[in-house]
């Protein structure tokens, strides 16, 4: 056939092949030798022939082997009695005595009745097996075949029988037995039998041949080119060549370009391929006493009706109108192709009116999967075109092979568009997307999904790193046999739970299943009663931790962790009372050594006091005395305003007094301070002014606290002020809170900065000339802190500023 | 002869009181805690006692609540104590009055006096209806005449009503508006430092010691009161 004409090796090697070498040919010639072979062998006459000459040689042949085959069966049947004789056997008496024991086995039966392993005496027939056993050999065994019924050894009937299977055009002879009853049959049954089945074959094997022959002669008469002259062994003559002799016929043979002759000479042939040779020896090797010549015709071209000869126009219409031309339109086809591919690569993606190239819908799609579908059509395409030709080459039916000549090439062409189309749209995308500067791995799904894999990847290994620090944990204060006592009860409970279920599904023990799931259940039991022990020790201690008191257990066997974390609140407990009782007794003694401090100290100052003025009224004549007098009187009220201050200062700046804040006028409050300090101030040449606001701020304060504030910076203000200056007092809303405010001018320079002046026993004059002693502003500021407000003080020169900043609600 | 206990367990304050007292001519009795004032009591009958909060033994305290359950002369208790609470605790168990130490011998000698006129002269008199009376401080809206322990007291006629209008309001804290528009009869506008004023005046006129009034009293930030005592 014509496969190898379209092969791409043929056109393009050294040479392209002649007709006669085409795979199309080989294989026509093929089939037509084996037709020669078939009608060289012979017609049915022949095969008769042959038959009845062997007849009587095959059937005597057959019955031997037979009846060797039937002595040894019965041998190994009386062999198989005496080596397996058993007492019990049942059918033993029975048989027995339906033997008839032949006469030359009686005559030897002289001796001893036989006795078998234990002494008792042998059912008779295999007695006789035995005996037969010893005497006999080869076809003698056939004698006793009535020894041997099937009865005596086994329970159901065997029956021997045969087929003959003969052919007598290769030589063989098959008999094989099976279940044939033949062992009454004489010699002479055996072999009418069989000769009348060798007659059944002999007509069966001439039907065939006959058959064959004809079949094959009727092929070959249809051919014209391929000539043939055949001797068989018979003499007759069989030829499609009208008027040969032997001797023209080999001429005419060894004209031709091919040619196979076979006669006594041996094997001759035209130069074949070693093909074509091989198989022309397979065919016509073994044909024996026969003649045989064939050719094919030169003259093709004329012979239209014969398939070599359509085959050949068809196979030089192709060399002649294509092969040339398909390879030099082969090759401007590929140069064009090859310029427009290079010039589709440069002007794909680009717009009118654009510069930039722009994408495709079609390059949106993830590229991988572009190039998959891209390729599976490709190679879809191909799969089916393969399938087809295989299809075509490989059938007979010419009708097939008319339609692949036709329409192959067009077929073939179809594919290599179809798949160059496929082909220039993958081309054209992957250029786009590169020319756009687009990354061409961007959009491969492939990478999306490996992405998302990986990302899940690290969430699923840092859960599984999560959850296995878990195990990594090594327990602090927990017993270590917490451990062991988890894994022993999930061993446990697994190991009771695998048998109970291997009690009852697999080894059926009622028994051992019931006392196991018993176990089970007191166990788990057990456990849950241990747990639910610690849960409510555990209960106890939380309880008792948050009502701050101790844990007390009756029961001391409790676990370790338990009794370390209960020791643990009860230390904590006594250690945070201890703490509370020092913290307030620490406070008594503060409180309580204020007191008796300030009583101390009082005390011997009242006497001062009173003991000073008495002296001060006796009548005493020195002046002198009279001034020293006065001086201690005058220092022993000093130091006791300062004891007073002081104990208040330490008072206040311990935060041991107590704020009973109301909501108060602050305008009313200055008024009424102002009234109580103004006389003095009058008296020192100084003159309050005081600026009323329209609407008086409230303050959220202790009164009496407050008024400390205000007169301690009033008779800062009465101390400190230059002579005939003015004290300017305001008070006013800022914010959340009120602002009494007041300055004045000092008298003397104060070089001193402001935070300093809130420091206790801090004066402004550091001669230290005037009376005071530097609480004032301490006691007033801590006042004010304690009240959630603030007392600032700022020096511009002289001027002196105090601002006393208080809330106006309750925070 | 007025009799007066002075009970403290200092002999130089003890002796001092005494040598002031002395000086007034009262006849002094002198006691260094509770259980000797105790006996003394039982002994004589006395007009006055000054008794110190803080002694051995038995506590001026205690001594007082003892005392109060038999006489009733006047106590008035001195202590280094100056603390409110302080104050309140000693003159709720019975006290009559409270001097801090240390303390001015002749604010001291005042207070006593007071105490003894009360006591002796004015227990027992009789008060008309529309006289109004807080300790010491007694109010005729008839005469328009005020007394303090007995001495009359000289006030204007501003500063009289000022008073009555606060003795009438006895307990009750007044701001100086609330006194301006009521005494004065008109709208108050920044008028709040003439009331003080006149506060400031009747203050000096009827208490012993200004800076720590008994009767006339300064609500700091809110206004003024006076107490029933």
């Amino acid at each position: 056939m014509a496969s190898e004409i379209y092969g791409f090796e043929e056109y393009f090697g050294n040479t392209i092949p002649d007709f006669y070498s085409s795979q199309g040919f080989y294989t026509k010639l093929t089939t037509d030798l084996y037709h020669i072979r078939e009608i060289s062998i012979g017609n049915a006459d022949t095969v008769a022939n042959v038959f009845e000459e062997n007849k009587d040689a095959v059937v005597d042949a057959v019955v031997d082997v037979y009846l060797n085959k039937k002595a040894e069966i019965i041998k190994n049947e009386l062999t198989y009695a005496v080596e397996n004789y058993d007492e019990s056997y049942f059918n033993y008496e029975y048989t027995a005595d339906a033997v008839d024991i032949p006469e030359p086995v009686t005559s030897q039966t002289n001796s001893e009745p036989l006795t078998d392993k234990n002494g008792n005496p042998m059912p008779r027939n295999v007695e006789a097996a035995k005996k037969v056993l010893e005497s006999c050999e080869g076809l003698e065994f056939l004698d006793y075949s009535a020894l041997v019924r099937q009865s005596a050894f086994t329970e159901t009937e065997f029956h021997y029988s045969y087929t003959l299977n003969m052919s007598p055009n290769y030589g063989y002879c098959i008999i094989n037995f099976s279940n044939y009853d033949g062992y009454n049959l004489g010699k002479n049954e055996i072999k009418t039998l069989f000769l009348s089945q060798y007659l059944d074959i002999n007509s069966t094997e001439v039907g065939n041949a006959e058959s064959h022959y004809y079949n094959s002669l009727d092929v070959l008469e249809n051919l014209n080119v391929l000539k043939y002259f055949i001797i068989d062994n018979s003499g007759n003559t069989l030829t499609n060549s009208e008027n040969a002799t032997e001797t023209k016929f080999i001429n005419s043979c060894t004209a031709s370009p091919v040619y196979i002759c076979l006669d006594e000479s041996g094997f001759r042939h035209s130069t074949l391929t070693e093909k074509m040779k091989n198989v022309a020896t397979d065919a016509l090797s073994d044909i024996k006493g026969s003649k045989i010549y064939v050719y094919i015709d030169d003259d093709l071209l004329y012979n239209t009706k014969d398939t070599y000869s359509f085959m050949y126009s068809a196979y030089m219409n192709m060399l002649d109108n294509t092969a040339t031309t398909t390879i030099t339109v082969a090759i401007v086809s590929l140069l064009l192709s090859l310029a427009f591919f290079i010039a589709l690569m440069c002007i794909c993606g680009h717009k009118k009116n654009t510069d930039c190239c722009s994408l495709a819908f079609i390059d949106k799609f993830p590229t991988d999967i572009h190039v998959l579908i891209s390729l599976g059509s490709i190679a879809f395409l191909t799969y089916i075109g393969i399938f087809y030709s295989i299809l075509a080459l490989e059938s007979t039916s010419e009708a097939y092979n008319k339609l692949y000549y036709i329409y192959g090439p067009t077929s073939i062409a179809t594919y290599f568009t179809i798949v160059f189309l496929i082909f220039t749209e993958w081309i054209t995308s992957t250029a786009r997307i590169i020319k756009s500067s687009q990354k061409y791995t961007a959009n491969m799904l492939t990478r999306k999904v490996f992405l998302i894999i990986s990302r899940i990847n690290k969430r699923i290994l840092s859960g599984i790193k999560k959850s296995l620090s878990v195990f990594r944990y090594k327990p602090k204060k927990m017993q270590k046999s917490i451990i062991w006592l988890t894994a022993g009860y999930f061993s446990i409970n697994s190991i009771l739970a695998l048998s109970i279920y291997i009690l009852t599904m697999h080894i059926y023990e009622p028994m051992l299943a019931i006392i196991a799931v018993v176990l089970f259940i007191v166990f788990n039991c057990v456990c849950i009663i241990m747990l639910s022990e610690y849960f409510i020790n555990l209960d106890k201690i939380i309880d008792a931790s948050c009502r701050h008191e101790s844990v007390n257990f009756n029961n001391k066997n409790i676990p370790q962790s338990l009794n370390i974390l209960a020791s643990n609140l009860t230390n904590t407990k006594e250690a945070l009372n201890e703490a509370i009782e020092k913290a307030v007794r620490d406070e008594q003694m503060k409180t309580e050594l204020i007191t008796n401090v300030s009583h101390d100290l009082k005390t011997p100052l009242t006497s001062l006091i009173s003991y000073s003025d008495l002296l001060n009224n006796c009548n005493i004549e020195d002046e002198t005395a009279k001034k020293y007098i006065g001086v201690i009187h005058n220092q022993s009220i000093k130091l006791k305003r300062l004891i007073e201050d002081l104990i208040e200062a330490s008072k206040v700046s311990s935060g041991n007094v107590t704020i009973n804040a109301t909501i108060l006028n602050l305008s009313e409050l200055t008024i009424q301070v102002i009234a109580e300090f103004s006389p003095e101030i009058e008296k020192n040449g100084n003159e309050i002014i005081f600026n009323e606001p329209e609407t008086a701020p409230s303050v959220f304060a202790d009164g009496s606290k407050t008024y400390r504030i205000l007169s301690n910076l009033l008779s800062n203000a009465k101390k400190y002020s230059a002579a005939g200056t003015r004290i300017y007092i305001s008070v006013y809303r800022e914010n959340n809170n009120s602002v009494f405010e007041i300055k004045n001018i000092s008298s003397e320079p104060l070089n001193i900065s402001p935070e300093e002046l809130t420091e206790r026993f801090v004066r402004g004059d550091k001669s230290r000339s005037k009376d005071g002693n530097g609480l004032g502003l301490s006691i007033a500021k801590d006042l004010c802190i304690l009240q959630n407000g603030n007392l600032e003080l700022s020096i511009d020169g002289d001027l002196f500023k105090a601002k006393v900043i208080l809330p106006t609600e309750e925070k | 002869m007025y009799k007066i206990l002075v009970c403290d367990d200092d002999e130089a304050i003890l002796e001092s009181v005494c040598i002031y007292l002395k000086n007034e001519g009262y006849e002094i009795l002198t006691a260094k805690d509770g259980v000797e004032a105790l006996e003394i009591i039982k002994n004589n009958e006395l007009h006055c006692l000054i008794l110190d909060i803080m002694m051995p033994r038995l506590d001026g305290l205690k001594t007082t609540i003892i005392i109060r359950e038999k006489y009733n002369f006047p106590i008035i208790l001195l202590s280094a104590k100056s603390e409110d609470t302080d104050k309140i605790t000693g003159l709720s168990f019975g006290a009559d009055d409270y001097v801090t130490k240390p303390f001015n011998p002749l604010e001291l000698v005042a207070r006593v006096k007071s105490q003894i006129r009360r006591y002796s002269t004015l227990g027992s008199m009789q008060k008309s209806a529309n006289t109004l009376v807080t300790g010491g401080l007694e109010l005729n809206r008839d005469s328009k005449i005020v007394t303090v322990d007995g001495d009359e007291v000289k006030l204007t006629a501003r500063e009289f009503n000022i008073l009555e209008y606060l003795m009438l309001n006895m307990g009750k804290v007044l701001s100086s508006t609330q006194i301006y528009e009521t005494v004065w009869n008109e709208v108050a506008f920044h008028t709040e430092k003439t009331v003080t004023v006149h506060i400031r005046n009747i203050r000096e006129k009827i208490e012993i010691n200004p800076k720590e009034p008994k009767y006339l009293k300064v609500v700091w930030g809110l206004g003024y009161k006076i107490d029933k005592i």
